[in-house]
């Protein structure tokens, strides 16, 4: 058999994982230069799939642009946020109940009166749901190194790197980027206590010398061990024409997809590294776990925090879910960026402006002083939700993200004027309050009032293109 | 977009060797004015296009009010007044030649 560039037989590694036959439907989608087989992954790895160009009004910088005070910084307890025993614990039981109670009645009634967008047809949509299991060590279920009685992969962190990109771009990730762990610094970004079941605490997540990661539920701890040094962050990018019905079940569905996809792509993430040889430690829940994602986000330089407190991104605004694993394949560590995002949510707030809750902060500068919240974490500063107003609105609705549709960033590329806006706000922040209003002007809102017009769209694969 | 491109490109450069060829003689504020009319009407084109295939409501007839208009006016105001002044050129040079001068 005629060897490729590797010298370890890499072909074997890709028919394991499938990847031969994803090969074969990429060739189909490329450049008549590269319509030949994908013979082994550095192959792959030329492929411009596996680089992520830029555009070239992003700057990297050394500190992200929101300002972190990192001494002060502690790992976070997931058991805090609204979406596990925050909201009951910041509303009273009564009232969390009475949340729930007001969801349920308004999803029979708008069923009932054909509201737009929350129709039976719509409630089916998002109901779809369907999650392969996710867990903190992985399916484990590919064959290791070991089993094929052959040496683990080795790669510069550069190689690396690219290898893991072209592998989650392959499989649906949008962007792909990496942080490495610093005890000062982002291994504060990994929670203290680990995402539960329900309102339930989750186990504690140690951070110890062990060779292997350990799972012990019962004591309720998980230990990630030190030498797994490196996170992958990756996004998921959400559909455009969903995401712009906003308080709409079909709107709701843009998020819960790719929440879906999410438990499908970090198994396979999981198997791809452990038969390259590696650890990869993932979530173990559908929604979030391990780690603050912004945090980690910003770090990688993926995009920068916004006003409400998620990730804007240069390509899709708002418009992605983002996820992480940890793993001990060394890869290198990627910076902030700056493209303007965060001097221009000071001037735009049309989050705030058009939030049903009325829970996004209006103020123009980010403030250190979290109220002393116990949801709220410290050493940040930003402009602090009104989380248990936000969270409580989403359950009473059944999906909001009305700041994900209104927000100018989350615009699609195909329209030269938004890649002027872009452009305009990465270097010229005088004019940011200018794009505001023509944003207003040319968009309104952003929001897509007719809600049962989506059902007869001739969308492209995944709703975006 | 592509073949909307191409035409555009093959119409100004048709243009172009005709003003060359009959040696029609453009002034340069006309030149300026009829080129930043072509790149706007460009703009135009391609953002109502594109909002239309986003499905923005709306935004389409605006983008195309807003930079489609005034960029019709500009290349016509700019071919106007090379119209014009060959026109009145020829009308002056008929004059001419009837007195004899």
């Amino acid at each position: 058999m005629k060897k490729y560039h590797s010298t370890v037989t890499r072909r074997d590694f890709l028919k394991a994982l499938g990847l031969g036959g994803a090969g074969a439907g990429l060739a189909s989608i490329l450049p008549p230069f590269t319509n030949q087989p994908i013979r082994d992954l550095d192959e792959l790895m030329s492929l411009p799939i596996a680089g992520m160009k830029r555009p070239s009004w992003v700057k990297t910088v050394e500190k992200p642009t929101v300002e972190i005070d990192w001494p002060t910084i502690e790992r976070f307890d997931y058991h805090h946020v609204m979406w596990a025993a925050g909201l009951k614990r910041a509303l009273g039981s009564q009232q969390y109940d009475q949340v729930f109670v007001d969801g349920r009645v308004n999803r029979r009634q708008w069923i009932a009166d054909n509201k737009p967008g929350s129709r039976l047809q719509d409630v089916a949509m998002k109901e779809a749901n369907h999650y392969a299991p996710v867990s903190f060590i992985g399916p484990q279920t590919s064959p290791t190194p070991e089993s094929l009685q052959v040496p683990r992969y080795e790669g510069t962190p550069e190689e690396n790197a690219r290898l893991v990109t072209a592998f989650m771009r392959l499989h649906g990730a949008s962007h792909v980027g990496f942080v490495e762990l610093d005890t000062d610094t982002t291994e504060k970004l990994i929670y203290s206590y680990d995402t539960g079941s329900g309102e339930k605490q989750g186990p504690r997540l140690d951070i110890l010398d062990y060779d292997v990661p350990v799972e012990n539920l019962a004591e309720g701890y998980r230990i990630i061990p030190k030498k797994a040094r490196w996170v992958i962050v990756y996004t998921l990018r959400m559909a455009d024409e969903l995401m712009k019905r906003p308080i709409t079940e079909v709107g709701d569905r843009s998020h819960y997809y790719m929440y879906n996809l999410k438990s499908l792509l970090q198994g396979q993430l999981q198997n791809f590294m452990r038969t390259l040889g590696y650890m990869c430690l993932g979530e173990a829940a559908n929604f979030n776990a391990l780690g603050v994602h912004t945090g980690f986000a910003v770090m990688a330089g993926l995009g920068e925090m916004s006003r409400v407190g998620h990730t804007i991104t240069p390509e899709y605004g708002l418009q992605q879910r983002v996820q992480i694993v940890i793993t001990d394949l060394p890869l290198p560590s990627g910076k902030p960026i700056d493209f303007g995002l965060h001097v221009f949510c000071k001037t735009c707030k049309k989050c705030a402006d058009h939030c049903p809750a009325k829970a996004i902060n209006p103020a123009t500068e980010p403030t250190w002083d979290n109220g002393g919240l116990f949801y709220r974490a410290i050493g940040i500063k930003r402009w602090w939700l009104n989380e248990p107003l936000c969270n409580a609105y989403i359950r009473r609705v059944n999906g909001c993200a009305t700041c994900f549709a209104v927000c100018p960033f989350s615009k699609r590329h195909n329209m030269s004027y938004n890649d002027l806006f872009r452009r305009s706000v990465a270097s010229n922040p005088a004019m940011n309050r200018f794009w505001r209003k023509a944003d207003d002007f040319f968009y309104g809102s952003g929001i897509h009032s007719d809600s049962n017009k989506f059902w007869e769209l001739d969308l492209p694969p995944f709703g975006y293109d | 977009m592509f073949l909307s491109g191409m035409l555009i490109g093959m119409a100004v450069l048709g243009l172009v060797v005709f003003i060359v060829i009959k040696s029609i003689p453009v002034r340069w504020y006309e030149w300026l004015l009829g080129t930043l009319g072509l790149g706007l009407l460009l703009f135009s084109l391609q953002n109502t296009v594109s909002a239309g295939q986003e499905y923005w409501p709306g935004a389409p007839l605006i983008f195309f009010l807003v930079f489609g208009i005034p960029a019709l006016l500009m290349i016509g105001i700019a071919i106007g007044l090379s119209v014009f002044r060959i026109l009145k050129s020829n009308h002056a040079n008929a004059d001419n030649n009837i007195t004899g001068k």
